[in-house]
């Protein structure tokens, strides 16, 4: 019992000193807010508001693969450098938004333009938010109702969902993506824990690489390809890096201990 | 008159399919590079050097191409070119250990 509560305290020390490292405490996002990228590398000084993305909107349908591999959005808020040209010519956003694909029962409204009247700004809003969105928190609350539970993050257990069947992910956008064979399933593997008294981790390398493809993690990510290769701490993984790359912003976050350390104590 | 008429439909037809006939190599060269990075690791050392060329060759081809089209393949390419020569490093480390222990 005493080792559990000597392995909490480090995780929280650890956990303290890497949101120390930022300059301020970071404000914990509401589950609604939990995922969401706000991009301005060009918004403003083309007089709009930042781009807003909510993560969530959109992995309920697709794979992180189909996104972040196949049409190229970056690991980071802002390094895409998306412009309003990128997306016009049907690529980044635009290769969805464009005002022609069909999706569920209409079409997906078109990303950007060069010119618009004050109609055509209620569509430009739905990503150049400049106030929160009721409509939007209403949304994900009421997506959520029907979603797995989990207690942290945005409250969805996204693994969950898509083993119940309440969410199918597409991974393939003709003209976009790669023709490949079927991956084959990687085995998941457990990672030795540093310290003692805590459960190693088991790593599901068949639901990343499913989701992730292995370009996204290899060797941006993980230089390693054998077990062990790359080493790394609990305080950067709070920093954002390795794990903590996407877990934390966007996929479940690091303080949900279990779901990482989940092997049986021997 | 009707044969003026299949010229204007020609030139019409062709300036649709321009943009679409311009991107297809490149998307079709891109595919034949980066269709195996799921097997990555079940590649020989040849055929991961042949790829390895043919991301090389394809980067150069998009000096022409636009910004934005550059901006897209070039971040695609990094990722599918980088994972072949990471496995390309893991196996020739690999093949040192196996040859060390002997």
């Amino acid at each position: 019992m005493k080792k559990s509560y000597l392995v909490l305290l480090l995780l929280l020390v650890g956990a303290g000193m890497a949101w120390a490292q930022g300059g301020m405490k970071k404000k914990k996002p509401l589950p609604y807010e939990f995922g969401t990228v706000t991009l301005n590398n060009y918004s403003e000084h083309a007089g709009m508001p930042p781009a807003v993305f909510d993560h969530w909107v959109h992995r309920k349908h697709f794979t992180c693969r189909l996104c972040h591999v196949d049409i190229g959005f970056g690991m980071t808020a802002g390094s895409t450098k998306i412009k309003a040209a990128d997306n016009m010519k049907g690529y980044y956003c635009g290769t969805c938004h464009n005002g022609q694909s069909e999706f569920g029962k209409g079409k997906l409204f078109a990303s950007c333009a060069k010119e618009y009247t004050r109609e055509d700004y209620k569509v430009c809003v739905n990503c150049h938010r400049v106030d929160r969105s009721e409509a939007r928190e209403d949304a994900f609350y009421d997506f959520a109702q029907g979603m797995p539970r989990e207690t942290f993050g945005n409250g969805i257990n996204w693994e969950k969902a898509e083993e119940m069947g309440k969410i199918k992910l597409t991974d393939y956008l003709e003209g976009v993506s790669v023709k490949k064979a079927k991956l084959k399933t990687q085995q998941d593997f457990s990672l030795t824990s540093k310290v003692e008294g805590m459960p190693d981790i088991i790593f599901s390398h068949k639901k990343h690489t499913v989701w992730s493809g292995c370009e996204l993690c290899h060797p941006d990510i993980f230089v390693g390809v054998k077990k062990g290769a790359t080493k790394y701490s609990m305080v950067e993984i709070f920093d954002g890096k390795y794990c903590g790359v996407c877990h934390g912003k966007v996929a479940f976050p690091n303080t949900d201990c279990q779901r990482c350390h989940s092997a049986p104590v021997q | 008159m009707t044969i003026r008429f299949f010229i204007a439909a020609f030139i019409v037809l062709c300036l649709f399919l321009a943009p679409a006939l311009a991107e297809s190599p490149i998307k079709a060269e891109f595919d034949a590079a980066c269709a195996k990075t799921d097997d990555a690791m079940n590649l020989s050392v040849a055929e991961l050097n042949e790829l390895i060329e043919r991301c090389s060759r394809l980067r150069k081809s998009l000096e022409k191409e636009d910004e934005t089209v550059r901006k897209v393949y070039l971040k695609r390419i990094d990722m599918c070119e980088n994972l072949y020569r990471f496995v390309l490093e893991a196996k020739a480390r690999q093949q040192k250990k196996g040859e060390a222990a002997k």
